[in-house]
């Protein structure tokens, strides 16, 4: 597989609101809380206020003041229908009372040139609720850990209130801000105005390279140990043909996580984890370990204050809960067997002020997670313990290639990489990637070891005679 | 190559009886006929016939398959049977 180099960084042009707004503020504030009380949508959904009595935020209430809104607007200030918002809760209310949903999914509606980012939404009843006859979803990649100026966020939210819904999440679980529910005329146009007008490309879905999402990482984070925007930008630029044109097998998802916190849950979710890692030591300030036993500074951060835990308790907060038992007080002094450290941070966000990752900083790969609803998530394997990374990361590019090439090659229709690794087994992917097998490859390397040899791998050869076998063992 | 590759997607399909398939029916389909092409070859040439207007893409929203345009599906009643 061959991959075209990226061309160069487009700047970020910047987005001013009063240049690209579609409403007045009249028309954004266009109702008043009285009225709002007062406001009946034109169905009965009493189960659905049921959901409005509890104490959290609902999105009954929510809608209810779309349609407010969106019913108050001009006939021509919106090109989706005005209803949309008070249909949704009619068709929402009449699936609790049949128990069973009135969406149909999927279909051929997308945009120019893109096998992703759209996804078909129907209503089964488009003749009782026509103003969501057609309800299509988009996903828009969003900005690099969902940093945005409020200009940004009022533009789109005044161009998907015009040609959409109004609804949004923000954000979908893999990362996306999505848009919810427009009509199929309206997708081109939308799609032509985020991408020339708001600079904003949508995202991925289908059988594509899914948006690829990162942590905070340094922008914010004192434990970023790689650079994770930096890197998610060159591989979401980079692999544009995969994010938008779709011949994978099915999804594929990148994380990059720039520490092993994993803010973005990579080891759960992606089919290849990024998470930023160091090979030398864990720095120690002894004299700040000293402060956190004496009680002068406040473990996590202070994060659990509020509550009284007890005086704090280096031993059996920290020590104790290590999982490889990797640390010890001796003479007062805080120690680690840096080798048998797993990396679960624990003892670093415990105690931030006196524990720091090393310095030689880079990125783990691990292979092949999926979270799927209904079974669980299954967790990525570690296959790459450390690589050092640099832009524009071609040695992580070939790792990655060499993964398309395998699974474009061997997987099943509907199969995630962490399914076919399971199905071919661990050592073929390891051949595939070129690398050996080692102990942290495996669960429990000391409790079950267990591999299959193949002969060549033996020194010395492996011979075995199915037929003497047979002599002494009964089939 | 790619003008014998795009006739051999083509013809699978319309002999076809299901409206869409996957991408790796389609890369078999040129495969069988022009063994050597490479994935990243057959899926460029896919592109192409969807940039005319030849094939169309169909979304479920977590899979992508391919139809040819006109047969079976249109962009307004999803065929949801499959």
């Amino acid at each position: 597989m061959s991959f075209k180099p990226p061309g160069p960084k487009v700047p970020q042009r910047e987005i001013k609101y009063d240049e690209v707004r579609i409403y007045t503020d009249e028309e954004i504030h266009n109702y008043t809380e009285e009225e709002l009380k007062n406001f009946k949508i034109k169905y009965d959904i009493p189960m659905l206020e049921e959901l409005e009595k509890g104490p959290w935020p609902s999105f009954v209430a929510d809608t209810k003041q779309l349609a407010l809104h969106r019913r108050k607007l001009a006939d021509d200030r919106v090109l989706m229908p005005k209803e949309c918002a008070e249909d949704l809760l009619g068709q929402l209310q009449l699936s609790l009372e049949h128990g069973e949903t009135h969406w149909k999914h999927g279909g051929i509606v997308g945009v120019s040139g893109y096998g992703g980012g759209v996804i078909g939404r129907y209503s089964d009843l488009p003749e009782r609720f026509p103003a969501i006859a057609h309800f299509h979803t988009m996903r828009i990649n969003q900005p690099n850990s969902k940093f945005y100026k409020t200009d940004y966020l009022r533009a789109i939210a005044d161009l998907w209130n015009f040609r959409g819904s109004g609804c949004m999440n923000m954000h979908g679980s893999t990362g996306d801000i999505i848009f919810l529910g427009t009509t199929t005329e309206q997708l081109e146009p939308i799609f032509q105005e985020m991408a020339h007008v708001l600079n904003q490309d949508i995202g991925g879905s289908g059988s594509n390279l899914r948006t690829p999402s990162c942590c905070i990482g340094k922008a914010r984070c004192e434990f970023a140990l790689f650079d994770t925007q930096e890197m998610c930008y060159e591989m979401t630029m980079h692999y544009q043909d995969e994010l938008h044109r779709p011949a994978f097998p099915y999804k594929f998802k990148f994380k990059f996580d720039g520490c092993p916190n994993g803010c973005v849950a990579s080891i759960a979710r992606a089919d290849i984890s990024f998470i930023g890692t160091w090979r030398d030591d864990i720095r120690i300030d002894q004299e700040a370990v000293k402060a956190y036993m004496a009680g002068e500074l406040l473990p996590n951060a202070g994060a659990h204050r509020g509550r009284d835990w007890g005086k704090f308790d280096i031993q059996r907060e920290v020590i104790d809960r290590c999982p490889t038992k990797c640390m010890a007080l001796e003479d007062g002094k805080l120690v680690i067997n840096n080798a048998e450290c797993n990396r679960c941070m624990h003892c670093i966000n415990t105690m931030p002020r006196a524990l720091r990752p090393g310095t030689d900083t880079g990125v783990m790969l691990l292979f092949g997670a999926k979270a799927p609803i209904l079974d669980g998530a299954q967790m990525s394997v570690c296959l790459i313990p450390f690589m050092k990374t640099e832009p524009p990361y071609d040695n992580v590019k070939e790792i990655i290639e060499k993964t398309f090439d395998w699974w474009m090659e061997e997987g099943k229709n509907r199969e995630r990489l962490g399914e076919l690794i399971q199905r071919m087994g661990l050592p073929k992917f390891l051949e595939v990637l070129g690398i050996p097998p080692a102990p942290h490859m495996i669960t429990e390397p000391r409790s079950n070891p267990y591999i299959f040899w193949r002969a060549e791998d033996v020194p010395g050869g492996l011979t075995f005679d199915i037929n003497e076998y047979r002599t002494k063992h009964a089939r | 190559m790619s003008e014998e590759a795009k006739k051999a997607v083509i013809e699978y399909l319309e002999k076809l009886k299901k409206s869409k398939v996957y991408f790796n029916d389609l890369e078999k389909a040129v495969k069988s006929k022009i063994p050597d092409m490479k994935t990243r070859e057959v899926k460029k040439v896919l592109t192409e016939l969807i940039n005319e207007g030849t094939l169309i893409y169909y979304s479920t929203g977590s899979t992508t398959m391919y139809g040819l345009k006109g047969k079976g599906i249109t962009t307004d009643t999803p065929d949801l049977e499959e």
